[in-house]
């Protein structure tokens, strides 16, 4: 019973909630923003960031660079790869078929990368040490590692950033156009895909972000990919499908829920209750927590 | 004249599936078993697909199925083919239950989509935290003789013929339904709801029904699999993986026709049988590379599934002379 009502470990439990959902936040504010201008589930979006994961693991095992340095390779090309998946597969697909075919197109694009990473990298986890990863921030009775702090802080940072950017800049409000209506936003000249094109590799950027931010806490292997991508989707309709800020609340209030179902019921049943209140709430509100209808 | 070519060429493939046994090795009729197996599967959830629904917990159904009979058989000695009986009962109730809950006006096609895969997850979670269920482990069958009642036998035919009968039922079961008033129902409640609701249709009602139907029909196919692979796994079965993949060969065939989900998995589970039996041992990982890549390219030139483009490449040259 001490156990149970001992206020500092509780407090430490809300604070690595609180990271992981900071780092879910990341995760699913990308697949946010591609779901708003392109009204569509971006099926590889998990794949994406296990890529890039293994490629701060690839930076870490032949440069020595630390998973936190490795961003700035990683960043730039994860942008320009962005890019190309949207020229050359994401948009020839949404254009040719409607409803749910692209969803379940980009499930054969998730095989194919799991595969295709299980060559380089084998089907074992792996996972990289940080310089930062030893260190634990003392207060009073707790201890914090830092790496989770570091997750959390900047994922707020981003977030702030973000809704910064779709708020106050004429790339915001031609995004926030193309949410809308994306037929009219072109009638008012905006070169819609080119949009489409930049929010999609600015996805790609914010999954490197969570990659190298998630490298030292979490261990990976090749075929995790597609559980992460159902998970974000989740959070998209938790939060109300396109709502930034939505997405943010959703992540966290999962992964709090996560962390103390952790503590109170054990690993084994743990994983239920955060699904079990996802279904609650869009039983209450079906279009989700902040939806824009 | 088209119609009596389509009869045609039903018969043929019919006839030489009902003989290719005779001269076909083990390994062919092992993946020709899991083709009618998943072609069952696809049939079964299309069903649910065609009044409007995207179903990703169609996994508790096969869990369904194959948990009960096996439980059955393991602890009571139940004929499995009552135990089938059992597990279509578990899961009518157990989509009735679900049915109940999700089955509203308000939810979209992806909220019903993300409710479906978060039931699917938890049923795996808490089958995998549940021992007497065999937990993350999974049950394995305990075989015993060479007997037609406890559904069980050495080699692969009966089971061959068994799948195969399974699959016709379903077909003449989803043809049934598309002609019947259901059908138009459902047809009606996919395309536009409100106005289907407008017109008279209850769609809770119509929803409610294909939902039990297709569950049932699915834990049968689940009952199927745990005689035959004599092994069941929560992540596999209950799992949304599996139905992921399952609509993915829906679509590839295409909806809105009963030869969709038959087309569908006909083509690309012999794909990737073959490049996984050529390059699976010597390069793991290239054959699913290859497959994921055949998968794009059959989507980039085939949009909207296999069979809706053949129709409309038909309707096109009627049209030009």
């Amino acid at each position: 019973m001490s156990l149970l009502f001992d206020p500092a470990s509780l407090v430490q439990i809300l604070l690595l909630g609180l990271a992981s959902g900071g780092a879910y936040a990341l995760i699913a504010s990308g697949m946010t923003l591609v779901w708003s201008v392109t009204k569509q589930i971006n099926v590889v979006h998990g794949d994406f960031l296990i890529i890039s994961m293994f490629g701060c693991y690839s930076i870490y095992l032949s440069l020595r660079l630390d998973p936190y340095v490795a961003i700035i390779i990683t960043a730039p090309a994860m942008f320009i790869l962005g890019l190309l998946i949207f020229h050359f597969l994401f948009k020839p697909i949404m254009d040719k078929s409607g409803g749910l075919t692209p969803f379940v197109a980009f499930l054969g694009m998730a095989y194919a990368l799991e595969s295709l990473l299980s060559l380089f990298f084998g089907a074992d986890n792996i996972s990289t040490v940080s310089q930062f990863q030893g260190y634990k921030l003392s207060l009073g009775s707790l201890r914090l590692p830092v790496t989770y702090l570091v997750a959390l802080l900047v994922s707020i940072v981003v977030s702030l950033g973000f809704h910064r950017l779709l708020s106050g800049t004429d790339f915001g409000r031609a995004v926030r156009a193309i949410a809308e209506n994306s037929a009219q936003a072109s009638l008012q000249g905006i070169n819609v895909k080119r949009i489409q094109m930049l929010v999609f590799a600015m996805a790609f950027v914010l999954l490197a972000l969570a990659g190298s931010l998630l490298m030292p806490i979490w261990s990976i292997n090749a075929f995790m990919g597609l559980s992460y991508t159902l998970f974000a989707f989740i959070i998209l309709a938790m939060g109300g499908m396109g709502s930034f800020v939505g997405s943010l609340v959703a992540a966290i209030i999962l992964g709090l829920l996560e962390s103390y179902s952790n503590y109170f019921l054990g690993p084994a049943l743990a994983p239920t209750i955060p699904y079990a209140v996802f279904v609650l709430i869009l039983l209450f509100k079906p279009n989700g927590l902040f939806s824009t209808k | 004249m088209k119609k009596s070519y389509l009869y045609l060429i039903i018969t043929a493939a019919l006839l030489f599936f009902v003989i290719a046994p005779v001269w076909i090795d083990r390994y062919w009729l092992q993946m020709l078993i899991y083709v009618f197996w998943m072609v069952y599967l696809a049939s079964a959830w299309h069903l649910v697909l065609s009044g409007g629904l995207f179903s990703l917990m169609h996994g508790l159904f096969v869990g369904a199925g194959a948990y009960t009979t096996t439980l059955l058989w393991l602890h009571l000695g139940v004929s499995p083919w009552l135990g089938m009986l059992a597990g279509a009962f578990t899961a009518a109730i157990l989509a009735i239950a679900a049915g109940r809950l999700i089955l509203r006006e308000k939810l979209t096609l992806l909220a019903f989509a993300a409710i479906t895969l978060a039931f699917s997850f938890m049923g795996t979670f808490v089958v995998s935290a549940t021992p007497f269920l065999g937990a993350s482990g999974g049950l394995s069958n305990s075989f015993i003789e060479d007997n037609p009642w406890n559904f069980q036998w050495v080699g692969d035919k009966p089971y061959y013929y068994i799948i195969l009968i399974m699959v016709a039922g379903v077909l003449i079961i989803c043809n049934t339904i598309f002609r019947s008033r259901l059908g138009l129902y459902l047809r009606a409640s996919a395309e536009n709801s409100r106005a289907a609701a407008a017109s008279g249709v209850n769609i809770f009602r119509t929803r409610m029904s294909i939902l039990v139907i297709s569950a049932v029909l699915t834990s049968l196919g689940g009952s199927f699999w745990t005689q035959y692979a004599n092994y069941i796994d929560p992540m596999h079965t209950i799992g949304p993986i599996t139905v992921v993949s399952l609509a993915m060969l829906v679509l590839i065939g295409g909806t809105g026709t009963i030869w969709g989900p038959v087309l569908g998995p006909m083509i690309m589970i012999p794909i990737s049988w073959i490049l996984g039996a050529k390059l699976g041992g010597r390069f793991a990982g290239i054959d699913m590379l290859i497959y994921g890549f055949v998968i794009i390219i059959i989507f980039r030139f085939f949009g909207k599934g296999i069979i809706p483009w053949f129709k409309e490449k038909y309707a096109q040259r009627q049209r030009s002379p």
